[in-house]
């Protein structure tokens, strides 16, 4: 051994060494190098994924499917969603991998009913082969499902928004077996003076993403920034649907008899102009995209909403005519450190929100005068969960402490947040540093001498709102800035914020220093 | 513990320094948004009386209102010579809950309140604009305190209007009541008065104010049925006795001049008369009142020297 290794140096020498080595040894050598294990990784999960496409193509039908467990939902609901899994419907699953798919398709509907306590659970058995008219391939499913209870009685009380109440609310869940749901509500507090609503929902064609809902509603709402009180009593049909990227979009039809009453004894002129009965029909269509990693604390991501309402027009009768739009778009981009890590915590926000309501002609008078907005109609602008550091209803025209509303309006925010020290990205506290504004301006005839008590005509219309979306643009926005804390909540956002005011029209009311918020969706 | 507890600044009071900060935000301030189109200007220059009234155009040109309440004050007003701009409204504007109610022009204000202790005029320009309506005996006093005539109105004794006053509201005005809210062949005047002017609101609207309407006959007869030939009888009654204290004066209680309580006789006497109001004729008021002569008279006296502009008119669609 020695005089040979000695003559013709190591190398030499380690082969001839590695022929009186082990077999076992060299392949565990050669199994340890890093390429090896690679491509013995990859040649396994190649292995791994022709099995399962082998799986997934060898033939099975379906002989039975068994539910159990769903005592209270009709067997015609149950159908449309199981059916696609028999052998003898039509297009019927004929492999592994199509009744798997169907399977997932027809638990994810299950669960999407909002009636089932957890997600089914579904077992797989062969087919007694007894039976004479099983095929080999047949299986026999079982999803087992555990219901919510129908029934659900909650009684609460609210302190929030400048507001304290109680309230009752009446859950019955798959009242006639198909996952139609009832929601009864009753609310009193100190500026909601009274609320009532009755919600009947129900799926369309056995499909969750397919809601219709009617909707009744009567209320007495306080609204102290502009002196009055609202007393509505409504109803609304809806239709909503998910569409394949997840997109809401819903059509309403509402109808709703508002009375502003019970005026402040200092209310302005403007609320008592307004004052008195309306009767409001109209047509809306919303758009809602969410794409925020979470909507309460958004890092990264963004989301549109826009809404589009007709009111007055042609059939559709009452006594205001408009049309009011508008669209809101909210986003952040999370930042990273250099030299941190993974998620920093730390995200730049923005949010954006337009809307415009142009008078239309009542009715089928469709070239005759417009009626100006009312103050139920128009917008408002202001407080703390859309632009901060103003009171509610706080921007935009006043006549005295009265927000008059506007028919224009843009506003904008930024914010930046930070994670707490000792508290991570991961806990749902944050500073925030934020500057938001905007504008709220209402449509205003330029010539004041014409008279327009009975109305605008067309041109009058389209020069006042031309003018009125030129001096969105034409002037700085009122704004204010400053900083806070914000605590998001599964069911709600809070903040606490220190701001100031920096730019601000006369009569437009501020609150300088602490203010606090609390909403689920803000600017 | 000397001194007043105000100079001492308490656990919650805001720092000085902070104080200081809040002084200098907001750093702009930009002129007021104008307000919208619906609003009414934000000055006043003249007094707005919102009444109830058919048209803007009837509002516009000060027309008689169609609510007696709301044409008693737009009298009163007009005698005393204060050119005051009508608003069409409803109930639910006013402060009181029933119209009518006026609102003191912006510019050169004066606050009644103030007004009444001392009788000189409006010394006192108050720097504040005030948005407090008037209502009932606040109008009074504004329109005798902003009456350009020099006349003063001699009230009338107070005790005897007070008797006669109630003679209107107990006796003449549940037989209103009745021929306007209650009786079946008024409704469609009542509709069109009084109701918002969508029909699917008729319904709700009508059964409220039927109903407060009754509440109001059986509270004021003090009886538990409504019993309309009872009231046209009562009603014949007040205006007998009215007929009877006017005698053959121009104006109640043997004034040289109209009063508070002129206008208020007028304001029914001048809507019973009203052909172009548009009342049945099943249920008359005006039968009753034709009768006596020197009521019909007062009500034409008044109606020409207050609304002289109509005169023309009238000549015309005679």
């Amino acid at each position: 051994m020695a005089p040979t290794s000695e003559s013709s140096g190591r190398p030499p020498a380690n082969h001839f060494n590695k022929l009186h080595e082990d077999a076992q040894d060299v392949l565990r050598d050669a199994r340890t190098r890093p390429e090896f294990q690679s491509a013995e990784d990859e040649a396994k999960e190649q292995r791994i994924a022709q099995l399962m496409v082998d799986q997934m193509s060898m033939p099975m039908t379906v002989n039975e499917v068994t539910v159990t467990g769903a005592k209270n939902i009709r067997r015609g609901f149950l159908d449309p969603i199981l059916n696609p899994l028999l052998s003898d419907s039509n297009d019927p699953p004929y492999t592994v991998g199509d009744v798997m798919s169907r399977l997932q398709v027809a638990t994810g509907k299950l669960s999407g009913l909002q009636i089932l306590r957890e997600p089914p659970q579904v077992y797989l058995s062969q087919s007694s082969q007894v039976d004479a008219s099983t095929s080999p391939t047949d299986v026999d499913i079982s999803i087992g499902l555990r219901e919510l209870p129908r029934f659900k009685l909650q009684t609460g009380t609210d302190v929030g928004n400048g507001e304290g109440s109680a309230y009752g609310s009446l859950l019955w869940r798959n009242m006639f077996g198909g996952a139609e749901m009832l929601t009864l509500n009753a609310k009193a507090g100190t500026r909601t003076r009274s609320a009532y609503s009755a919600n009947i929902s129900a799926p369309v064609l056995s499909n969750p993403d397919m809601r219709i809902s009617l909707e009744a509603l009567s209320s007495a709402v306080e609204k102290p920034w502009a002196s009055h009180e609202e007393v509505l009593k409504g109803g609304t049909l809806r239709f909503s649907w998910l569409n394949r990227q997840r997109d809401t979009h819903s059509v309403e039809y509402s109808g709703a008899w508002r009375q502003i009453t019970g005026l402040a004894s200092d209310a302005s002129p403007t609320v008592r102009q307004d004052a008195g009965d309306t009767l409001k029909s109209a047509i809306k269509h919303i758009f809602y995209r969410e794409r925020r990693d979470n909507p309460q604390l958004p890092q990264q991501g963004y989301m549109v909403r826009t809404g589009l309402e007709l009111a007055g027009v042609g059939p559709l009768g009452g006594d205001v005519a408009f049309s009011k739009s508008d669209l809101e778009v909210n986003g952040a981009v999370p930042i990273s450190l250099p030299g941190v890590k993974g998620r920093t915590g730390i995200s730049i926000g923005a949010g954006f929100r337009t809307g415009i309501l142009y008078p239309l002609p009542l009715g089928y008078n469709f070239g005759g005068k417009a009626l100006p907005s009312r103050l139920n109609d128009r917008f408002l602008l202001g407080g703390p969960t859309d632009i901060r550091s103003f009171k509610l209803g706080g921007l935009g025209p006043h006549d005295g402490r009265d927000a008059a509303g506007g028919d224009v309006f843009a506003a904008g925010s930024v914010n930046m947040l930070f994670p707490l020290p000792y508290k991570g990205p991961d806990s749902g506290l944050r500073l925030q540093l934020f500057a938001n504004g905007g504008r709220l301006i209402a449509l205003r005839n330029k010539l004041k001498s014409r008279d327009t008590s009975e109305g605008l005509d067309g041109e009058m219309v389209r020069s006042g709102l031309l003018s009125a979306v030129g001096d969105l643009f034409n002037g700085p926005p009122s704004l204010a800035a400053g900083v806070g804390l914000v605590y998001a909540h599964p069911v709600a956002r809070f903040e606490l914020n220190f701001g100031l005011p920096v730019i601000v029209r006369k009569g437009e009311l501020v609150t300088k220093g602490v203010q606090l918020g609390v909403g689920i969706n803000f600017l | 513990m000397a001194g007043p507890p105000s100079s001492r600044p308490g656990w919650f009071a805001v720092p000085a320094p902070v104080r200081e900060l809040f002084k200098i935000f907001p750093l702009t301030t930009l002129p007021a948004e104008s307000l919208p189109e619906r609003a009414p200007e934000r000055a006043r220059v003249r007094p707005s009386l919102y009444v109830f009234a058919r048209t803007l155009e009837d509002a516009r040109s000060g027309r008689p209102s169609f609510n007696p309440q709301c044409l008693k004050w737009q009298t009163f007003l007009r005698i005393a010579g204060v050119d005051v701009h009508l608003v069409p409204s409803n109930n639910h504007a006013s402060p009181s809950g029933a119209l009518p109610f006026l609102l003191p022009p912006t510019t050169s204000t004066s606050t009644p309140e103030k007004q009444s202790s001392t009788t000189h005029p409006t010394s006192n320009a108050v720097t504040k604009p005030t948005t407090v309506p008037l209502t009932g005996s606040k109008i009074h006093r504004y329109a005798k305190d902003n009456s350009p005539r020099e006349t003063t109105f001699s009230d009338s004794p107070p005790s005897r209007t007070e008797a006669y006053e109630a003679l209107l509201s107990q006796n003449l005005r549940p037989a209103w009541l009745y021929a306007l809210y209650l009786h079946e062949t008024n409704t469609p005047l009542l509709k069109a008065l009084y109701l918002p002017p969508s029909p699917i609101l008729h319904l709700p609207s009508l059964h409220t104010l039927r109903n407060a309407a009754t509440d109001e006959i059986l509270k004021t007869t003090r009886r538990s049925l409504v019993d309309p030939r009872r009231l046209l009888v009562d009603a014949t009654d007040a205006l007998r006795s009215l007929s009877a204290l006017l005698a053959d004066n121009d104006w109640f209680f043997g004034q040289s001049e109209p009063g508070l309580f002129d206008a208020e006789v007028f304001a029914y006497t001048h809507l019973i008369l009203d052909e172009a109001f548009g009342w049945a004729d099943d249920y008359s008021l005006a039968q009753c009142l034709v009768k006596f002569d020197n009521l019909v008279e007062h009500r034409k006296r008044l109606y020409e020297r207050c609304w002289p502009e109509a005169l023309g008119e009238e000549v015309n669609t005679n």
